[in-house]
C-alpha cells in the first residue's frame, strides 16, 4: 500500500469516528452529549490538515488520484 | 346452591377483596417494616381464610370483621402519614446502638437486646468485627443497619481517582416480545431506531424476548431462541480502537515522510488525537 492510500484510509477512519461521536451526542443524555460534541469538534483541525495533505499529495503525483 | 359451589364462590370473593384491599393499603404494609405491619397482615389473612372456609357464623359478621380490619389498616396508613406522633407510637423510633465505633449499652437495654443478639444481627450483615462498625441503627422491626468504617468500605472508582462517565438509567424496551414505546420515548428514541438497530445485528424484532438500551444507545438483546449467538455490542470499544490506531498510524507517517513540514503536521495530528483519546476514553469504556 502506498503512503497516499494509507493516509487516505486514516483520514476516512477519523471522519467516520467523528460521525459516530456526533451520533452518540444525539443519543446520549445531556452531560455526555456536550462532551461528545466537544470531542467531535476537536477532531476537525486534524481532519482538515490531513485533507490538505492528501490534496497536495494528489497534486504532486496525479496518478494517485482516485485510488 | 350446592355447598362446594358456595365454597368456591366465597373463596374467590374473599381473594378478590383481599387483592384489591391489599393494594389499597399501600406499599409500606407490603414492605412489612414494623412489627405491627406483619401482625396486621397475618391477622388479615387469618380472617380472610376463616371467612372463605365459612367458619364464621353468620358469615356477614366475618365480612364485617374483614372490612373493619381493612379500614383500620388504611386509616392507620393515613394517620401515620399526617402525624409523626402516631407513627412513633405504632411504628416505633429507630435507636442508635453503635455511635462512633462505641456500643451504646443504654440504647441496647432500651430495645431489650443482649450483646449476643447484637453480634448475631451484625453477622447477618456479614460483619464479624464490632471494631469495623462506625455507626449502627436498630430499625423499628428489629433489624440492624450498620455503616462500616471507611477503610472497610469497598473500593469505588472515586477512591482510585478513575474518571467514569455518569451512569444514566437503562430502559427495557422489549419485554416478552412486545416493543414498549414509552421507555423508548424516555430515551429520546423511537421504534424506527430500534428496528434499524435490530436489522444491524441481523435480528428480527419478533425473535427478541428481552431488549435493553442504555443512555449511550447501546442495545442489549436476548432472543427467544437461545441457540443463536448475538454479537456483543462493541461500537464503543471499536471507536476507541479506531482512534488509537489512527494515532499510531499518524506517528508512523511522520517518520516515513521526508518532507519536514509534513513531518511536523503529522506529529501535530498525532498529538491532537492523543488528547482526544484522553478525553474520550472515560466515556467509551
Amino acid at each position: 500500500m502506498t503512503t497516499y492510500s494509507k493516509v487516505k484510509q486514516t483520514f476516512l477512519d477519523l471522519k467516520s469516528a467523528k460521525a459516530t461521536l456526533e451520533q452518540y451526542a444525539l443519543i446520549a443524555g445531556e452531560e455526555n452529549a456536550r462532551s461528545f460534541r466537544e470531542i467531535a469538534r476537536k477532531m476537525e483541525p486534524t481532519l482538515q490538515r490531513l485533507d490538505r495533505r492528501i490534496r497536495s499529495m494528489e497534486f504532486e503525483e496525479p496518478q494517485y488520484r482516485g485510488s | 346452591m350446592p355447598v362446594w359451589l358456595q365454597l368456591i364462590l366465597r373463596t374467590l370473593g374473599v381473594l378478590l377483596f383481599s387483592a384489591v384491599w391489599l393494594r389499597l393499603l399501600g406499599r409500606k404494609m407490603a414492605a412489612g417494616m414494623a412489627t405491627f405491619d406483619r401482625v396486621y397482615l397475618v391477622g388479615f389473612g387469618v380472617i380472610a381464610a376463616l371467612l372463605a372456609l365459612n367458619q364464621i357464623r353468620p358469615p356477614l359478621l366475618g365480612w364485617l370483621a374483614l372490612l373493619t380490619w381493612g379500614l383500620t389498616g388504611i386509616a392507620y396508613s393515613y394517620l401515620a402519614l399526617k402525624s409523626k406522633w402516631v407513627r412513633d407510637l405504632v411504628h416505633g423510633k429507630e435507636a442508635v446502638v453503635i455511635k462512633h465505633g462505641k456500643v451504646m449499652e443504654e440504647q441496647l437495654k432500651t430495645v431489650r437486646f443482649t450483646p449476643e443478639d447484637l453480634l448475631q444481627q451484625l453477622r447477618k450483615r456479614q460483619i464479624f468485627n464490632v471494631a469495623d462498625v462506625e455507626f449502627a441503627v436498630m430499625e423499628a422491626n428489629g433489624e440492624i443497619s450498620a455503616l462500616v468504617k471507611s477503610n472497610r468500605q469497598p473500593l469505588t472508582a472515586q477512591h482510585l481517582g478513575v474518571e467514569t462517565a455518569p451512569e444514566v438509567g437503562v430502559q427495557a424496551v422489549i419485554l416478552d416480545g412486545n416493543i414498549l414505546d414509552e421507555p423508548l420515548a424516555t430515551l429520546g428514541l423511537n421504534r424506527g431506531w430500534l428496528e434499524t438497530e435490530l436489522k444491524k445485528i441481523g435480528v428480527q424484532p419478533e425473535n427478541v424476548f428481552l431488549a435493553q438500551v442504555d443512555a449511550m444507545g447501546e442495545l442489549y438483546v436476548d432472543l427467544f431462541d437461545d441457540a443463536i449467538q448475538v454479537p456483543k455490542p462493541t461500537t464503543r470499544k471499536l471507536l476507541l480502537t479506531t482512534l488509537e490506531k489512527a494515532r499510531a498510524d499518524l506517528e508512523s507517517y511522520s517518520l516515513d515522510t521526508d518532507n519536514p513540514k509534513a513531518k511536523k503536521m503529522y506529529q501535530q495530528c498525532a498529538r491532537e488525537i492523543a488528547s482526544i483519546l484522553y478525553d474520550a476514553r472515560p466515556l467509551l469504556k
